[in-house]
């Protein structure tokens, strides 16, 4: 079995928008500054599509995936 | 069955109705792109109600169907025989036969439109960097498309269609103003010549439509051919 997704930040370039724990609330919350906390386990195979769709609408591509 | 106007056959004219329309419907669709282009930037512009991923989906899909009634509003035009729109001035700003000034404005606007387009479906690819610089470009091509609207459009004197353009016109600008006036006041020199940047091109753009479209014998000093049944 091929390993899971895992969500990570570049936190040089997040700038707090907050786009990705509105598509993502089930792995992406936000801070109260705006910023995510993001559940560093591997992401659930049907989340995967909707975390893909978060990596693309980040305003600042700070939003990435990699295989666990 | 012929049309009194022209003398040609009804059927015949259908294209170049469709041209028309969905000239106009493509200007007012881009023009709505841009709106929610601008609100998609803004933290002010979302709530519980209407998140803020709202405002981004609808930039990318609205754009999209803009685009695909601008296929439809070339591909007519290309096809109807009354003007000559080869498939060469799609793309090419300039050397057409018809208004070739103002056709060449739409030919450019398709091709920074194609090119804001693209890079932005590569936009995950691309990088944020390049992707913004390039983005910017939308503007120029939403400025674009009302100058060739107004040079070629053979309906933008009429009354109700000078309205809708002014509309589109007075939509962006108010939120190019909200843009400027929005969030963190950080690039003060910047917003204020993009302010300066827009009452130049409102006052610009309104000064030669009043000498030029909308001013009588546009359609010979514009380069209509003396063959075209449009000529009157």
């Amino acid at each position: 079995m091929r390993p899971g997704l895992r969500l990570l930040v570049d936190w040089v370039s997040c700038d707090g928008q907050g786009l990705c724990a509105e598509l993502l609330p089930e792995a992406i919350t936000l801070d109260e500054w705006g910023y995510p906390v993001i559940d560093s386990r591997p992401l659930a195979r049907e989340l995967e599509p909707l975390a893909r769709r978060a990596v693309a609408a980040c305003p600042k591509l700070a939003l990435l995936v990699e295989r666990a | 069955v012929t049309s009194a106007r022209s003398g040609l056959p009804v059927d015949m004219q259908t294209l170049w109705f469709v041209t028309r329309a969905a000239g106009l419907v493509s200007l007012v669709l881009l023009t709505l792109t841009v709106v929610l282009g601008i609100f998609a930037t803004s933290r002010s512009v979302g709530s519980h109600a209407w998140p803020r991923f709202l405002n981004q989906g609808l930039h990318r899909n609205v754009s999209l169907i803009g685009l695909t009634l601008l296929v439809l509003h070339i591909g007519t035009a290309v096809a109807d025989d009354y003007v000559s729109v080869r498939l060469r001035d799609v793309v090419l700003p300039v050397g057409g036969l018809y208004r070739p000034v103002w056709l060449g404005a739409g030919a450019a606007a398709l091709d920074v439109l194609l090119l804001v387009t693209v890079t932005s479906l590569a936009r995950v690819r691309l990088g944020h960097r390049a992707w913004r610089t390039i983005h910017w470009a939308g503007y120029l091509t939403w400025t674009l498309a009302v100058v060739h609207g107004l040079g070629t459009g053979s309906d933008a004197k009429l009354g109700w269609a000078l309205a809708v353009q002014a509309g589109c016109v007075g939509v962006v600008v108010g939120a190019v103003g909200f843009r400027l006036t929005d969030g963190w006041r950080a690039h003060t020199g910047w917003r204020l010549a993009g302010a300066a940047g827009v009452v130049a091109c409102v006052l610009l753009v309104t000064a030669w439509a009043e000498q030029g479209p909308l001013a009588p014998g546009w359609s010979h000093r514009s380069g209509t051919p003396r063959h075209s049944a449009l000529t009157r």
